[in-house]
């Protein structure tokens, strides 16, 4: 069976309005992640006063016939507008439309989201109980089977449509499943979409008080340290994402990636702890299922946020699986860049990593300012040491809260 | 106006309380210097005791040091040295 092709990609983060912006701004190192003025923080309650904002998208950013199909209460959501706009940059970047016209139950759609239109909630708790409004669409707009419906709709998609949660790894799960569904002949092309556009000043609120966030108020853009001694927690930042996957026999040598293999492991005995023994079993299965020895993998993408935890069974896992090797394969985390985007990191990450292993560019490491002795994976490199590198196989690290742990092994087209 | 002062007794109380109420287990006294996790606590119902201790001494814990909070002795000799 022919693996798949990653024909089309759509991207909004706090660097930038689609995947030309976000790329110019990865190379600048100018992440957008500032103080947070979008919405008011309860200041003397909370220890961090920075993320990762997507800036609100003005109505003219959506091409003209998709914006007329959108109602006042779309309009009204960053959730929503933020999705329509990443799939039609994807739809338009792998020329599928079409194809999708042409016969619309082929394809299909899986919006991924950790919190959902949790912004939406909280409004129609408000309305609710403060102002006592009934407003049966903020009920139907908190469903999360609206975006997908509403996507489908909008892109003419007749085939399967529905919605993925499992935290951080969300935006991965629905690539495999969307990867199962064209190998399965279903469909001939899944749409991806991934959306976490969910903090205000409630949810702001509450992960602050989960603990986990970095303090370094006075340097945000410096603050998301994965693998570095003076990291002090992760980085919180909103994103969408969108892959268009086809058939690789139906799309010939274009694309920007192919899917060789995608790992999972599941179980958590502490919900905000990721298990190493099942992150390497994860790591493991993508490599077994893509049929790459681990001599073929060239870059890995790590998933370390910057907390010690994370970061030093993520280095112990790798060493594991690729023993010396280990310490020559370059390791970037891109949340060093973009923060923890949530459900959607292996659209927004996967992103940026496709775009290095295309251009051969592997990133010079960000945000490290001291060496941690415990982690001995290659995450010190020199880029300058691989001016000359091809990068043919990439391995994407993904993992995060309630016990996912998942792999992939991409490929160059 | 400085804060009252509390007893480490008192503080003992406190973090026994919370750890009841976010959790539902009681600790005897023997086991307050026992590991929290293997007690049946996991890292969110860690988080909210120390939240609500928090909130209830008004002090603010760095999160740095939350891997030390291992056991009701850990926790009681940190809030203590803040009280102090």
């Amino acid at each position: 069976m022919q693996p798949n092709k990653i024909t089309g990609i759509g991207l909004l983060t706090a660097a930038g309005v689609g995947c030309e912006e976000n790329y110019c701004n990865f190379t600048a190192r100018n992440s957008g992640i500032c103080k947070v003025t979008r919405f008011e923080l309860p200041t003397a309650k909370v220890k961090t006063d920075f993320a990762g904002l997507i800036k609100s998208l003005p109505n003219e950013a959506l091409p003209p016939e998709l914006l007329q199909m959108l109602n006042s209460d779309d309009l009204a959501q960053d959730y929503v507008k933020a999705a329509v706009y990443v799939t039609a940059e994807a739809i338009k970047d792998a020329g599928a439309a079409e194809k999708i016209s042409s016969d619309p139950r082929r394809t299909g759609l899986i919006v991924a989201s950790s919190l959902g239109n949790f912004l939406n909630v909280s409004e129609l708790v408000k309305d609710y109980f403060m102002k006592e409004l009934y407003k049966i669409t903020s009920l139907i707009h908190g469903m999360n089977s609206y975006l997908p419906s509403r996507l489908g709709s909008m892109f003419g998609v007749a085939g399967p449509c529905y919605f993925v949660s499992s935290s951080c790894t969300s935006a991965l799960n629905a690539i495999l499943q969307a990867d199962t569904l064209i190998k399965s002949g279903i469909v001939d092309r899944m749409l991806v979409c991934a959306v976490d556009v969910c903090l205000e000043t409630g949810t702001f609120h509450l992960w602050n008080k989960i603990r986990v966030l970095s303090h370094r108020n006075e340097s945000p853009q410096t603050a998301c340290r994965p693998y570095c001694k003076t990291r002090d927690g992760i980085v919180v930042s909103e994103a969408a994402g969108c892959f268009v996957i086809e058939r690789a026999d139906a799309v010939g040598a274009r694309g920007h990636a192919t899917i060789r293999g995608i790992g999972m492991a599941n179980g958590a005995s502490d919900f905000l702890k990721p298990s190493p023994e099942l992150l390497e079993a994860a790591i493991r299965e993508a490599l077994a299922l893509a049929q790459t020895p681990s001599d073929k993998i060239d870059f890995i993408a790590g998933s370390a946020s910057g907390s010690p935890h994370c970061d030093h069974m993520e280095s112990e896992a790798i060493c594991r699986i690729f023993g010396a090797r280990a310490r020559e394969i370059p390791l970037f985390p891109y949340k060093s860049f973009l923060g923890s985007t949530f459900g959607t990191q292996a659209l927004s990450e996967g992103a940026f990593a496709i775009k290095t292993m295309n251009d051969n560019l592997v990133p010079e490491p960000l945000n490290i300012f001291e060496r941690d002795e415990r982690v001995a994976a290659n995450a010190y490199y020199k880029a300058a040491d691989y001016s000359s590198y091809h990068i043919n196989n990439t391995l994407f690290v993904n993992y995060g809260f309630a016990g996912n742990h998942m792999a992939v092994v991409l490929e160059k087209c | 106006m400085s804060k009252p002062k509390i007893t480490r007794e008192e503080l003992i109380e406190k973090i026994v309380a919370a750890i009841k109420k976010v959790s539902g287990i009681s600790i005897a006294p023997e086991k307050y210097g026992d590991n929290l996790f293997a007690l049946g606590l996991d890292s969110i119902k860690a988080i909210q005791v120390v939240n609500m201790l928090e909130d209830e001494l008004d002090l603010m814990i760095d999160d740095a040091h939350l891997p030390k909070f291992t056991s009701i002795n850990a926790i009681a000799a940190h809030f203590d040295s803040l009280n102090k």
